[in-house]
């Protein structure tokens, strides 16, 4: 086992006790990444990597991020290195400054050691549509690893590296941990800056990231959350020490299962699992209950989703129809089919002619889900669900699903509720179901990450899974 | 609402400056088909109309004007 394969906190203690050394780290972890053969990269950071571990002299040591390697999702602003979402509209793209998020880490004395592969301009779900093709999955190449977050899930999964930053607008780092077996995590919205975050759909948008257990997403959240006055959308909210109750007691804790989301699920396996453990949870002293909301409103958490997402994108993104960013000089031909799509729908949504009928309602269909939601958080301390109605599925399976069945609707796409109302949520790892992981989504009420984290380690434990890395013999396999 | 027809969705796409081709947009027209179906489960959720449009999460911060940050400015010979 290498130094490497350790998880945040471990790692940290290695160093302090000079078990582990940052540059054996970052040489390994690049090491690691020039070898990925799931397609998770769109920059290695060599020369840049190394230049970091040699400023380091100057950071305190007793930061858990000193000396540890990361990757950044590449609608990161980084400055002085390539910056381009996987859209060819931002090739040759290169930053003068830092997002907010890319200081603190610099700052803590992490090493940036590459960017990180997506779904074009973090649009889609699957890791297909950015301009370096599509991500695979380490658990088993045939099969996705899940958007749009796709290259920090793989890098996570693989052990390149125990932090990956990412974005998440519906479930774009919560869905992929659950299929690659890590943890993903989302605080509040406005809880960390998203300052040099290009965006996809503002009032959804969330700076996440991906650990290997919650210990360590907590201790994240502790460097990266606070106010930022250079985002006006930051939260003035006091942060709090995320790592105090990390660990604390169950008992007592009122989980609560939404029905018809649960009973939307196919497969009997995914159920089964769920209920083992919900059993366990209650066991430790948990109270669940089984509560209902409108299937109708749930039914229209997907399409309001999409129409709110593609109608702000189409707000937003005019900046890159332009001809500075355009080899070409023929408009955006370099966007990719399925984001020009995305463009025409949120355009024939803000139509003048359809402006009521599909965005204005959309905005009160939101509203509506959002109070649905919030009344439910008010009663219990958090929702657990499963985070996906199956493994991670082919790309072929993926694209034979039905979208207008409930399991799609409903069980498949149903996390976009916490993008709505910006509440808090984690996806852990559940089990294994045919070899591979699938995982568990909590969320809880806005501000409320302290709770959320300490029942998330709680479920951690009782499942009995955490610090997961892609065995070797999984990757041969493929 | 306009009737979604290759037309339409031309018309939406080039007035962001770009176009796809006649396969994509014949594509596009049938995943709509999907998509207006889709849509049209928001119309059976009840109390909508009476219901406020949501724009953001919530309230996060009153300050509408950020302040400005002292920087080193670059000479012109440094350009």
């Amino acid at each position: 086992m290498s130094y490497l394969d350790l998880s945040l906190k471990d790692l940290h203690e290695a160093i302090i006790n000079n078990e582990a050394t940052p540059l054996e780290l970052t040489k390994e972890a690049l090491k690691r990444a020039h070898e990925d053969t799931n397609n998770a990269f769109e920059l290695i950071l060599d020369k840049e990597a190394l230049e970091q571990v040699n400023e380091l002299v100057n950071k305190d040591k007793n930061n858990i991020f000193y000396g540890i390697p990361i990757v950044i999702k590449d609608n990161f602003l980084t400055k002085d290195i390539e910056t381009t979402a996987s859209s060819n509209v931002l090739n040759g793209f290169i930053p003068n400054y830092d997002a907010e998020v890319v200081t603190r880490l610099k700052e803590a004395g992490a090493i940036i050691i590459a960017k990180t592969t997506m779904d074009e301009l973090a649009m889609g779900g699957k890791g297909s549509t950015g301009h370096k093709g599509k991500q695979t999955n380490p658990w088993d190449k045939s099969r996705m690893i899940g958007g749009s977050s796709s290259g920090s899930a793989i890098a996570i999964s693989k052990g390149i590296t125990p932090f990956a930053l990412g974005s998440d607008t519906g479930d774009s780092v919560r869905k992929p941990a659950s299929y690659g077996g890590s943890v993903g995590f989302k605080p509040t919205w406005g809880r960390i800056s998203r300052y040099g975050l290009l965006p996809f759909a503002p009032s959804l948008d969330h700076v996440a990231y991906f650990t290997r257990n919650v210990y360590d997403a907590a201790a994240s959240l502790n460097l990266l959350a606070g106010y930022d006055h250079k985002d006006l959308m930051s939260s003035s909210v006091s942060k709090e020490d995320y790592l105090a109750k990390v660990n604390e007691p169950l008992y007592g804790k009122r989980l609560v299962v939404i029905k018809e989301i649960f009973n939307s699920i196919t497969s009997q396996k995914v159920k089964d699992l769920f209920l083992v453990n919900i059993e366990k949870f209650k066991e430790a002293g948990a109270i669940v209950s089984f509560v209902s909301i409108d299937i109708n409103l749930l039914r229209a958490l997907f399409p309001t989703y999409f129409v709110i997402s593609s109608s702000e994108t189409t707000i937003n993104n005019p900046a890159l129809n332009d001809v500075r960013f355009n080899k070409n000089k023929e408009g955006i031909e370099g966007f990719s089919t399925p984001i020009k799509k995305r463009f025409i729908i949120g355009s024939f949504s803000l139509d003048k002619d359809n402006r009521d009928e599909l965005f204005i309602r959309a905005q009160k269909c939101r509203r509506l889900i959002v109070d649905a939601f919030t009344r439910i958080l008010d009663e219990y301390d958090a929702i657990v669900l499963p985070a996906a109605p199956r493994v991670a599925p082919s790309f072929k399976e993926r694209d034979e699903l039905d979208h207008l069945s409930d399991e799609f609707l409903l069980a498949d796409n149903y996390m976009c509720y916490a993008n709505f109302g910006g509440f808090p949520s984690i996806t852990i790892p559940l089990g294994f179901i045919d070899s591979l992981p699938i995982g568990i989504n909590i969320t809880s009420k806005a501000f409320s990450e302290v709770n959320l984290l300490s029942i998330a380690s709680n479920l951690e434990r009782i499942i009995g899974i955490k610090d997961l890395l892609v065995k070797e013999e999984s990757s041969e396999r493929n | 609402m306009k009737v979604v027809s290759k037309e339409v969705l031309r018309e939406l796409a080039l007035k962001m400056n770009f176009d796809i081709k006649d396969e994509e947009y014949n594509h596009l027209v049938d995943e709509y088909a999907v998509i207006h179906q889709q849509i049209e489960l928001i119309s059976k959720v009840s109390g909508l109309d009476n219901a406020i449009p949501m724009v953001a999460p919530f309230d996060v911060n009153k300050e509408v004007i950020k302040e400005d940050d002292n920087i080193k400015i670059l000479e012109i010979k440094e350009l």
